[in-house]
């Protein structure tokens, strides 16, 4: 690999030929780095990534966020980047699903929809880069609040923007990827979801890996069309949390993918369903319990057959 | 006390302008954006930075540029006798705003306005050049988090005892009674950031001997840093799947 690593107040060429981007600066007619990392070019663009950084919100992006404060008519919420992002009172689906005003009731209402300190997930609408305002919005079914579950932090750069971060994998597991590396487990409303056993994946054809996306997308899918039955039903029942009942076996499934996810980025390598599910039934395979993955030769055992088919 | 014998030799064996072994550990702490555990002989000292991020006083935000929040606390057993330093007394608050004033000068905080950078401190073991070690380590630190600078900042303390000038004071002969003197340096621009003379007088004629040795102790404590930092930043990228 062919890779130009530099160092804090390394020169990296004469400024003359180059544009300056991010992580250098002029000096001496040189342009410098200012941080320690890896040199990318475009073109006449130079730029310098350092290897750890916070996430860098952009819009379009599917996030995962935990609430703050309760403002006047809108709520913060934190997602790992270098502010926080608001969700205004006008951005979320109102019960009865009609789309209406939002008259000052509804500001006295605020805390029945969202509260502090609740999961949710959300797009990113806009960001003004003068006042770095990055506002969010829950305008459809597969956004909102998040219960029932669990929460696992990986590093952002790890989780490619995809078409789809609200997935269903085929064991039974809900996943949402925030692209701010915040990633919520759960289970799905019950349906009829294709739920396939473990053992009876098949995935070391380029077709059955298709064949496994594309169920995926359709659990997905009715997954969504779940949650908006929910909505035309009653007056603030689609902002309660609901206690689900999760059996033991589905909790097993949970605890094994937050360990996969765990074991991809002790290893720093992406994270997507693909990946996840090539650890998962490994896992299967070497008899290792989700409890015992996160040891660290399990770990590198589960996440070789990845590193080959990333390579 | 006998702090530099006949042969040239001080109380642990060093020579008069010799620097104390010198480790760097980058990424301890998995929750931080950045950190650091910096070893200079046996003072040790452990940063983590968080940043920039969110501002949670108010009342400090600028509207064009971060703001540094740094926290120093020493361990209770951290010195030879335990002693318990709380983290909001006089001296503690004079050591982290003068560590933040140094940082000012190297961060580039217009980048991140209405921001602030977090930077806490906290002192494993303290034998001498305690704030030395901490401004050294939270460069690391700063580094390891990806926040941009314009230069590394390293920090010796050097004193004038014996009739020699000797680099890199432990604790005892920080005790000595003579004058110590810290210097922090920028070593691209070979800019002083930060000068510290406590403990006892010192005489103009001595003190720009020590000011140099001083400050080529910095210049080579930033080599050290430099091959750390290149070392660890191509191991990552090694062991890291794809970027």
């Amino acid at each position: 690999m062919n890779v130009q690593v530099v160092n804090l107040g390394e020169v990296i060429t004469n400024e003359n030929e180059s544009i300056r981007g991010h992580g250098t600066f002029q000096k001496d007619g040189n342009l410098v780095s200012s941080v320690a990392g890896i040199v990318h070019r475009v073109n006449k663009l130079v730029s310098v990534k350092p290897l750890r950084s916070r996430y860098h919100p952009e819009v379009g992006d599917v996030v995962v966020g935990r609430i703050t404060e309760v403002l006047r008519n809108n709520w913060k919420v934190d997602i790992g980047a270098r502010h926080d992002a608001f969700l205004g009172l006008s951005a979320i689906i109102l019960p009865g699903g009609v789309q209406r005003r939002r008259t000052s009731t509804d500001e006295m209402n605020m805390r029945n929809f969202y509260k502090e300190d609740e999961l949710i997930s959300a797009e990113i609408q806009k960001i003004n880069y003068e006042t770095f305002k990055i506002s969010l919005h829950t305008r459809s079914f597969k956004y909102g609040k998040l219960s029932d579950g669990q929460f696992v932090t990986v590093p952002p750069m790890l989780i490619k923007r995809s078409k789809s971060h609200y997935l269903v994998l085929p064991n039974g597991v809900l996943l949402i990827l925030g692209c701010n590396g915040f990633i919520w487990l759960s289970i799905p409303e019950e349906s009829e979801l294709k739920i396939k056993k473990i053992s009876n994946w098949f995935i070391s054809t380029t077709t059955e890996l298709q064949e496994l996306e594309d169920e995926i997308n359709e659990n997905s899918n009715k997954s969504i069309k779940d949650k908006n039955m929910d909505l035309e039903t009653n007056n603030f029942d689609f902002y309660k949390k609901k206690e689900k009942m999760i059996t033991k076996e589905q909790r097993l499934e949970i605890c094994r993918v937050r360990n996969a996810v765990l074991a991809l980025s002790n290893s720093f390598l992406p994270i997507y369903p693909t990946s996840i599910m090539l650890v998962c039934k490994k896992s299967i395979e070497e008899n290792i319990n989700p409890k015992e993955m996160i040891k660290q030769k399990n770990m590198i055992i589960l996440t070789s057959e990845v590193k080959e088919l990333i390579k | 006390m006998e702090y530099v014998n006949q042969e040239g030799l001080r109380i642990d064996g060093r020579r008069v302008n010799e620097l104390r072994k010198i480790q760097c550990k980058l990424g301890v702490l998995k929750r931080a954006d950045g950190s650091a555990l910096f070893e200079q002989g046996f003072t040790r000292v452990l940063v983590a930075v968080y940043g920039p991020r969110e501002i949670t006083q108010r009342r400090k935000k600028l509207h064009d540029k971060a703001i540094i929040n740094v926290e120093y606390s020493v361990a209770t057993f951290s010195m030879t006798r335990r002693k318990k330093t709380s983290k909001r007394n006089k001296i503690s608050q004079e050591i982290a705003n003068s560590i933040r004033k140094s940082f000012e000068t190297v961060i580039q905080l217009e980048l991140f306005p209405s921001s602030q950078i977090d930077i806490f401190i906290q002192v494993l073991q303290a034998d001498g050049g305690i704030i030395p070690a901490c401004i050294n380590a939270s460069t690391l630190a700063l580094i390891d988090a990806g926040v941009p600078m314009t230069d590394y900042l390293c920090s010796c303390s050097c004193s004038f005892i014996d009739e020699e000038n000797l680099l890199d004071l432990n604790h005892l002969e920080e005790d000595s009674g003579g004058a110590i003197v810290t210097v922090t340096l920028l070593p691209e621009y070979n800019k002083i950031t930060l000068l510290r003379v406590y403990s006892a007088r010192i005489k103009m004629k001595n003190f720009e001997t020590i000011l140099k040795l001083g400050q080529n102790g910095c210049q080579r404590i930033a080599d050290l840093m430099k091959s750390a930092i290149k070392e660890h930043t191509i191991n990552q990228v090694n062991s890291r799947g794809i970027l």
